[in-house]
């Protein structure tokens, strides 16, 4: 095969192209720019578009699971305070039906008290987290418990539940709506004040003694079901943490890749590049020329 | 037969002429050692027995130079698409970072963050504003894509100008060369410039040449000869759906058709390009209407009716904007009235559409079809382009290195090598020098001869 001059100019020119497009790839690698395009690697970009939509749903799930806890909680927390009030109030009822209580100041003090317990549940039925109402169900600016006239009350919320998304597709809800609660409970401990000032022990004790037991068991129930709830909020939570860490780590695979290797490899293409240059500068010029006519 | 002495001068003569004018061959060669478009050249009949000129030739090959005009025809189109999908490409940002896919995920999150806390209007001011960065993406990838297709209409038109000046200048050149038969040295250079012109018209139109018996080529493009010996057939643009189409001047059949550059153009425009303009469109506007839909059915802060959140525009390619009229109260959230405080379950249903714009047919409760997502849409596009994009640059690497292959057979079949030329001029040098000493010693064979006589 013939070889001419411009065979061996424009090898060098095409070899020295080649060489620094390798070197400015392995470059943008350690740049942890791999993939600036969607022809670079079609297949790597859309799985990084899927991996940060991804990404985006389980930041989200994280800031919703987080609030989810903060309600659940709070709620959690109300809840607990009326069942404790209302084992007391049972404490009370139990206590009235001692021979020792029938005093009428004794009565009058256990029936204070009872209005005490009583005015401490209602409360809680009505208390607010960052300026909202926890069992109003979505009316969360409205007093959900209002006095009745009769010594009870009467539920003005909704019935809905507020749900949060803690993980792509998959919601938890966050509160219990006051038409689940035993708001019964009132009219019962204030009956219970009337009937222990009346000195009706077997009202008190019986009947009455037991509707608070069924209030408190009723509590008991939305207690456990706001524990089981924070319990799935927790795992999610867990779950979306150890799934945005294997998505970014994911990305950054994608992305750059091991920043070891891609210096090994910008450094082998400097290298080969300069090399190049230095074989083609010393075989270039030479021709019968420089043998002829010196 | 007896020669007599007289012609053998005059064979000395002619034979040192020659030499003169093959070591102005070389010279000429040693020249153009640099230019590619360059075909070397030899003396050839040096000692013609009928006293014939000798002829200047050109080392070309047919054979070879129908391989390069290939590649170079298969390289026009294969860096038209390489170049248009890349400036495509470019439409879609960052993949990673940014771009318009992030705008439509931030965009479903922020009125996920108003489902959750419809109240609180700093999140409906957030969902207002990821909606206009949405609508500005899109936005955005329509100007760039409309630019596009401007400058490959830019280009097209520009192409046709060129061609025609290329088929004007090739039939000039077919005259010329008809004309200078005998003229081997000019009519050499007049066919290296012919077969530049050719080179350049088959990168631009994939054209094949004939070489016809008078020193004239016939170019066919496609079915249709551009050029046959002196006669000329131009292209013209006229205007088409989507811009400028090219036809044969004052010709309807056949159609244009051919390879290379300007055929990638047409089919970019109409093609590619075409279906990135209606696959954005469509997303954009399905996203609104879907969102508009919802919207009208919940009711905003105020208990009125929710309107549409976009304002859309069928007419005009990505026409969505956030409607004009939309306040941060006015996000219609809730589903229901009254509106109560904690009722983002519409905001919710909206951004339920992030999983899917239609449900799976036949679904109750309704599950979202993931295909349908908008997400998903705009993934298959991003891969589409990606893929083609790939597609397209390995063509152009593989017509890029077929050129560099054809463009060194080119080379070492009729490329100058100053060395070899050099080693000719040498050997032309010495045989100058032998035919003086050859009319030394005839001069002194006359000398004697006419000694002799006196």
């Amino acid at each position: 095969m013939r070889v001419t001059n411009w065979m061996l100019l424009n090898t060098a020119v095409r070899e020295l192209d080649d060489l620094r497009a390798q070197y400015a790839k392995a470059q943008k690698k350690v740049y942890g720019r791999s993939l600036e395009r969607p022809s670079d690697d079609p297949q790597r970009v859309v799985e990084a578009i899927d991996l940060t939509a991804m990404k985006v749903k389980l930041e989200r799930a994280q800031r919703a699971a987080t609030d989810a806890k903060e309600w659940l909680s709070i709620v959690e927390t109300s809840l607990t305070a009326m069942a404790e009030d209302l084992q007391a109030a049972q404490e009370t009822m139990i206590q009235f039906g001692s021979p020792a209580n029938q005093e009428p100041s004794a009565r009058e003090n256990l029936a204070l008290q009872i209005e005490g317990l009583r005015d401490a549940i209602l409360r809680e039925m009505n208390a607010q987290h960052r300026g909202r109402y926890l069992f109003a169900g979505w009316a969360t600016n409205q007093l959900p418990f209002v006095d009745d006239g009769a010594g009870g009350v009467t539920y003005q919320g909704s019935s809905h539940k507020i749900e949060r998304e803690i993980a792509p597709g998959y919601k938890v809800t966050i509160n219990v709506p006051g038409d689940q609660l035993p708001d019964g409970i009132i009219a019962t401990l204030t009956e219970a004040a009337a009937e222990i000032r009346a000195g009706n022990v077997s009202r008190v004790t019986g009947e009455l003694l037991g509707k608070v037991k069924d209030a408190a068991d009723v509590l008991l129930a939305r207690r456990s079901e706001v524990g089981l709830a924070y319990q799935q909020v927790e795992q999610f939570e867990g779950y979306s943490r150890d799934g945005l860490i294997t998505v970014e780590e994911r990305l950054g695979e994608i992305s750059g890749g091991d920043i070891a290797d891609a210096v090994m490899q910008m450094t082998q293409a400097q290298q080969a590049y300069q090399v190049a240059l230095s074989a083609f500068a010393m075989a270039l010029p030479k021709t019968l020329m420089d043998y002829m006519f010196r | 037969m007896i020669r007599g002495i007289s012609s053998g001068f005059y064979t000395a003569t002619r034979a040192l002429q020659t030499s003169q004018w093959a070591t102005h061959i070389y010279l000429q060669n040693i020249a153009n050692a640099n230019d590619p478009n360059y075909t070397r050249r030899t003396l050839e009949n040096r000692m013609d027995p009928f006293g014939r000129l000798p002829q200047v030739v050109r080392y070309r090959d047919l054979f070879v130079d129908d391989q390069y005009r290939r590649a170079q025809a298969s390289a026009g189109r294969a860096s038209t698409r390489a170049d248009i999908l890349a400036r495509v490409e470019d439409i879609f940002g960052d993949p990673i970072e940014g771009g318009l896919g992030k705008a439509i995920e931030k965009f479903f999150d922020a009125f996920k963050a108003v489902s959750e806390d419809p109240a609180d209007e700093v999140l409906r001011i957030e969902a207002i504003e990821a909606g206009r960065r949405f609508v500005q993406h899109i936005h955005e990838a329509m100007t760039q894509l409309t630019q596009i297709r401007s400058q490959v209409n830019e280009r097209i038109t520009g192409a046709v100008t060129q061609i025609n000046a290329y088929l004007e200048n090739l039939r000039n050149l077919n005259s010329r060369i008809a004309a200078m038969v005998g003229s081997t040295d000019m009519a050499a250079d007049l066919m290296d410039q012919r077969d530049k012109v050719l080179d350049e018209l088959a990168r631009l139109t994939g054209a094949r040449p004939v070489y016809l018996d008078d020193g004239t080529v016939r170019l066919m493009i496609g079915s249709m000869p551009a050029v046959d010996g002196t006669a000329l057939n131009l292209l013209e643009v006229v205007q088409g759906v989507n811009g400028p189409q090219v036809k044969w001047q004052g010709i309807d059949v056949p159609a244009y058709s051919g390879d290379g550059l300007l055929p990638a153009l047409l089919q970019m425009r109409d093609g590619d390009l075409q279906d990135v303009i209606t696959t954005i469109d469509n997303l954009a506007k399905e996203v609104a209407r879907h969102v508009n839909e919802l919207h009208r059915q919940g009711y905003d802060l105020d208990g009125n009716p929710g309107g549409d959140f976009f304002l859309i525009q069928d007419q005009v390619p990505g026409g969505i904007y956030v409607h004009p009229d939309i306040t941060p109260r006015k996000i219609a959230a809730a589903s229901s009235t009254p509106v109560l405080e904690s009722d983002g379950s519409n905001a919710d249903k909206i951004y339920q559409l992030s999983y899917g714009l239609e449900p799976i047919t036949g679904t109750n409760p309704p599950v979202p079809d993931t295909s349908t997502s908008p997400m998903s849409i705009y993934r298959n596009l991003v891969g589409l382009i990606g893929s083609r994009g790939k597609a397209a640059i390995e063509d152009n690497e593989i017509a890029e290195a077929h050129i560099q292959v054809s463009q060194e057979q080119r080379s070492s079949k009729w490329g100058v090598s100053a060395d070899e030329e050099l080693a000719l001029m040498t050997a032309e040098q010495k045989a100058y020098a032998a035919v003086a000493r050859v009319l030394n010693v005839m001069d002194e064979m006359l000398e004697t001869l006419i000694n002799a006589v006196s």
